[in-house]
């Protein structure tokens, strides 16, 4: 399985790299950071050198969200297994960025954003990224709790945009990060 | 004609257009059943054949050792010659085995496909049963609109297409499988369609509203394909999501798919990181090498 998680922009890629060394003891030498091509020709030059277990940079991104982290199976054996919402979640909390990442549906737009509070809940993108790599948002299908400022659009029929036809909730990973009592942000699903 | 005769009227032809679909389902199904039956036979061949093989090729090595050791040099270049002939041999059956199963998993998707189509018609059989059973029983005053209660109930059709299905857009071209290089984000699961599947005439077929609805699983039916949908303030979109010629890649063989056409089709030329990549595993290039002939054939209509 490989996944992306792209921060926004300006998030320090080595700040990642740290964050993912000091709270999983991710080897820095296994996070490479630079462009793929950049990366191919290294693996090229050095034919004993492991493909990393993650790539800060790879391929160009650019918009509201542009800092790219792409990684793989070994990243999530080496983070304990945790879920990508999860992992995005950590290193949100860690640089106090937003990100994104897959929603796991058809719909090229839509993708599930992290926020620093530990929150994470589905936003669309105001343009198909699958053709163009400009990460800017549109709209939220929730409300943000951290940013009540997003626009909030009740789309349709979203039971099709799944395979199993489970529309994934809002919320929080972890469940220190929920807000307690009646003061919970409308933001859950 | 009051408006719930003519509803029932028109119910009744959407009845009867089940019934079509319905034996045409059945129809597709026995033959899916006898392709499946020769798909069977020719694996159980190429077993067979394969095994033969195996056999020969450890008599010619027995062969070789002994007219090696009994310096007969001319049969031993026969023998040699004979075993590149059964090596070559069992390279074309590996690919004809491949090309056996990769049939056996399309077989298998469009079965799949008439499972689901079949439960569709049954269920829209149903409803236009209740639909034609109700109206029937509704009063006919109320005017020309047929009474607020036919109103009310002609709403809840089960195939009642949502009223913004004329403005849905097409599906976007990376859905085309020769497209697949141009994308730029991987992690998400992708549906592709074959060359020979036509997703603007499959579109333009539910903007005219020759689609079935289905409002449990929120898409639509078409041709044996399904569409999810994404409609806001005008900026509208289908999704193909499965069925007859649709095929879901995963981000591995997403990954190898971009290496092979990158390299032409040649795996001897694959890109470099592409080969190094450990999200791509060795299945993943070989459904790609196959994917990668499909995307050779006509755009349009070349169904192989």
């Amino acid at each position: 399985m490989i996944f992306e998680i792209i921060f926004e922009r300006g998030t320090s890629a080595t700040a990642l790299r740290d964050a993912m060394a000091e709270r999983f003891a991710v080897p820095s030498e296994s996070v490479f950071i630079g462009t793929t091509d950049e990366l191919e020709r290294l693996l090229l030059d050095r034919k004993d050198m492991p493909y990393p277990m993650a790539v800060i940079g790879g391929e160009p991104r650019s918009g509201e969200f542009s800092c790219s982290l792409t990684g793989h199976d070994q990243l999530i054996e080496a983070v304990g297994g945790l879920s990508v919402v999860a992992l995005a979640t950590v290193l949100s909390k860690s640089t106090g960025a937003r990100a994104l990442l897959g929603d796991g549906g058809y719909v090229s737009e839509c993708f599930t954003m992290v926020t620093p509070d530990g929150w994470h809940g589905r936003v669309m993108l105001a343009d198909d990224v699958l053709d163009e790599p400009v990460f800017n948002l549109d709209y939220a299908l929730q409300p943000v709790p951290s940013d009540p400022s997003i626009p909030v659009v009740e789309e349709a029929h979203q039971k099709g945009w799944y395979p199993d036809g489970e529309v994934p909730e809002a919320g929080y990973a972890f469940p220190e990060d929920e807000p307690e009592g009646p003061s919970a942000p409308d933001g859950r699903e | 004609m009051s408006v719930v005769e003519d509803s029932i009227s028109q119910l009744r032809a959407v009845r009867d257009s089940i019934d079509g679909g319905r034996t045409q389902v059945s129809s597709a199904s026995e033959e899916l059943e006898r392709h499946q039956g020769a798909i069977d036979q020719a694996s159980r061949a190429i077993e067979e054949v394969s095994n033969s093989t195996a056999t020969a090729a450890d008599g010619l090595e027995q062969l070789a050792s002994a007219t090696r050791a009994l310096n007969y040099d001319s049969t031993a270049a026969s023998v040699e010659n004979a075993k590149e002939r059964v090596s070559n041999a069992t390279a074309h059956l590996l690919a004809a085995r491949q090309h056996v199963e990769q049939a056996a998993s399309e077989i298998g998707l469009v079965r799949r496909t008439l499972g689901e189509t079949s439960g569709t018609l049954d269920q829209s059989d149903t409803a236009v049963e209740e639909a034609i059973s109700r109206l029937s029983s509704l009063p006919l005053s109320g005017g020309a609109s047929g009474g607020s209660g036919a109103r009310e109930f002609l709403s809840e059709l089960r195939f009642k297409l949502p009223r913004n299905h004329m403005r849905l857009g097409n599906p976007h071209s990376r859905h085309r499988l020769r497209k697949v290089a141009k994308s730029k984000y991987v992690d998400k699961e992708n549906t592709v369609a074959l060359p020979y599947i036509d997703l603007v005439k499959d579109a333009e077929a539910i903007r005219s509203g020759k689609a079935l609805w289905n409002k449990k699983t929120e898409r639509y039916h078409v041709n044996g394909r399904q569409y999810a949908a994404k409609d806001k303030d005008g900026k509208t979109r289908l999704y193909p999501v499965a069925g007859d010629g649709l095929i879901p890649l995963t981000s591995g063989e997403y990954k190898a798919l971009q290496g092979m056409m990158l390299a032409g089709g040649d795996r001897a030329k694959r890109p470099e990181h592409f080969l190094r990549n450990l999200s791509i595993g060795g299945g993943d290039w070989d459904r790609a090498a196959v994917l990668y002939e499909l995307t050779r054939g006509d755009e349009e209509g070349d169904r192989p």
